[in-house]
């Protein structure tokens, strides 16, 4: 049985079975909730660092701003349907100038963790980065 | 294999039936180098039509490359069926003349340029079999007389066993046969020569070089049309355009994704230097799109070692000068790895 539209587009549940799931299970700190528009998000610390930059060197030991580097998340339903447009609209509902730069030195682009709500509650977590960014493992 | 030969702008492709094609090797290496576009290699051998390992040309090119290169007014589009039958009616008989004596010519000179080339191969071989000869001889006269001196020493029976050497005396027969018919063929040689230099050239005298049709000289060559005809003009996907040019305006190659499962195959640089990084997909800018497909895509790049790329160009507002490629939003997804 799938939930009707009302309870898909009704966010506070899925605020907060990411929320619960980052807290006790990804061990996460500094878990905020955001009351945006057009969506709520989540914002925390993960214990490690859980994107590290391609063109980081990868036997150095992670920096103390990679230690401290907040993410954001952005909880959605598994049954919804999205568009470039919403997801360009939830990009830029995202504060400027907390980004930080990559490991080239130059500013980076936004990123976000697309936290996927299933019907059984299991979330998975993407990230989905605001324009062309290089992938990790290649 | 010769330099590649400067191309013009505009260049003609040819359009059969939807599909925009390349047929000049010239032109196909300059689109790649200059406008960064591979297309695909879709010749195959006449005899083996079904294997898809050695392709070549002609090359065709993805909708949106040719569409791309109209727009940037690199190249135009005609109608291949057509092209091919005005080419071959206003070729006029003199034209004709002047093609096939062009062509006669051509294999001649190729074909004394071959000829050149074998006589001073074998003049090579004589000079050295020559000195072979010489020093054989000289070898044989040595030996003859060691043996002579030996048989007046020793008694008629033990011979046999005397003339061991002569294996060694003998060996130099053939090579000295085959030296002495060289010799003889020597002095035909210049003959033959100097034959083909004078006589027109037969079948029995000569291997024939076919020259292959170039497409871009004169005859053949497709003029612009006065009147484009829209009818021809490429008509991509205008979902998928947009983020086409997006990536290729920075610098991208892209190829086309179907066997990857997605539009576009992003590599950034040449693709025979470069893997992929992005599979992407080109999108409507209110065109919707399961979360199911967002999380099998994320599932499929990082499966790949790429970024799954969905994307899509919001409609022009009013104030912004920026085109198409510059206005497009993409997002790169890949699995969050916990």
């Amino acid at each position: 049985m799938s939930y009707s539209d009302l309870a898909v587009s009704s966010h506070p549940h899925l605020i907060r079975i990411v929320e619960n799931h980052l807290l006790n299970h990804a061990d996460w700190r500094s878990v905020t909730q955001h009351a945006f528009t057009p969506r709520p998000l989540l914002s925390g610390i993960p214990p490690e660092p859980v994107y590290v930059d391609p063109d980081v060197d990868p036997s150095k030991p992670p920096t103390e701003a990679a230690l401290e580097q907040v993410e954001w998340l952005l909880p959605v339903d598994l049954r919804e349907k999205w568009s470039p447009r919403k997801m360009a609209e939830v990009f830029d509902s995202l504060p400027e100038g907390v980004w930080g730069e990559n490991a080239k030195g130059e500013k980076r682009t936004k990123r976000m963790l697309l936290a996927v709500v299933a019907e059984d509650s299991t979330v998975s977590y993407y990230f989905v980065h605001d324009g062309i960014v290089k992938p990790r493992q290649n | 294999m010769p330099l590649a030969e400067p191309v013009q702008e505009p260049f003609p492709i040819y359009a059969v039936n939807g599909t925009y094609l390349l047929f000049d090797v010239n032109v196909v290496s300059h689109v790649r180098k200059k406008h960064h576009m591979c297309g695909v290699l879709s010749g195959t051998l006449p005899q083996v039509p079904q294997q898809n390992v050695f392709l070549g040309l002609p090359l065709q090119l993805m909708v949106e490359e040719a569409a791309l290169l109209v727009e940037k007014g690199a190249a135009y589009v005609v109608d291949d069926v057509t092209a091919h039958k005005k080419g071959l009616k206003e070729m006029m008989e003199e034209d004709k003349k002047r093609y096939m004596d062009q062509r006669n010519e051509e294999i001649m000179k190729t074909a004394l340029e071959h000829q050149a080339a074998l006589e001073a191969k074998k003049a090579g071989f004589i000079a050295i079999s020559k000195d072979k000869k010489a020093k054989k001889d000289k070898e044989k006269a040595e030996k003859k007389a060691a043996k002579e001196a030996a048989e007046n020493d020793d008694e008629l029976l033990f011979g046999p066993t005397k003339s061991e050497p002569a294996p060694v005396a003998v060996d130099p027969t053939p090579a000295e046969a085959s030296a002495a018919s060289a010799v003889s063929e020597a002095p035909e040689a210049p003959e033959a020569s100097t034959d083909t230099a004078s006589k027109p050239v037969t079948t029995d005298n000569l291997l024939l070089h076919y020259p292959i049709l170039n497409t871009s000289t004169f005859p053949f060559h497709s003029p612009l049309p006065e009147s484009s005809s829209s009818s021809l003009l490429p008509r991509p996907n205008p979902s998928s355009y947009p983020l086409y040019k997006h990536l290729h305006s920075r610098g991208y190659f892209l190829s086309p994704g179907l066997r990857f499962g997605c539009q576009f195959m992003a590599y950034p640089g040449d693709s025979l230097r470069y893997h992929s990084h992005f599979i992407a997909n080109g999108l409507g800018w209110d065109e919707e799109i399961d979360m199911i497909d967002i999380v099998g895509g994320g599932r499929l790049g990082t499966g790949v070692k790429k970024a799954w790329m969905f994307g899509g160009c919001p409609p022009k507002q009013e104030g912004d000068e920026r085109g198409e490629e510059d206005r497009t939003r993409v997002f790169c997804v890949e699995w969050g790895g916990f």
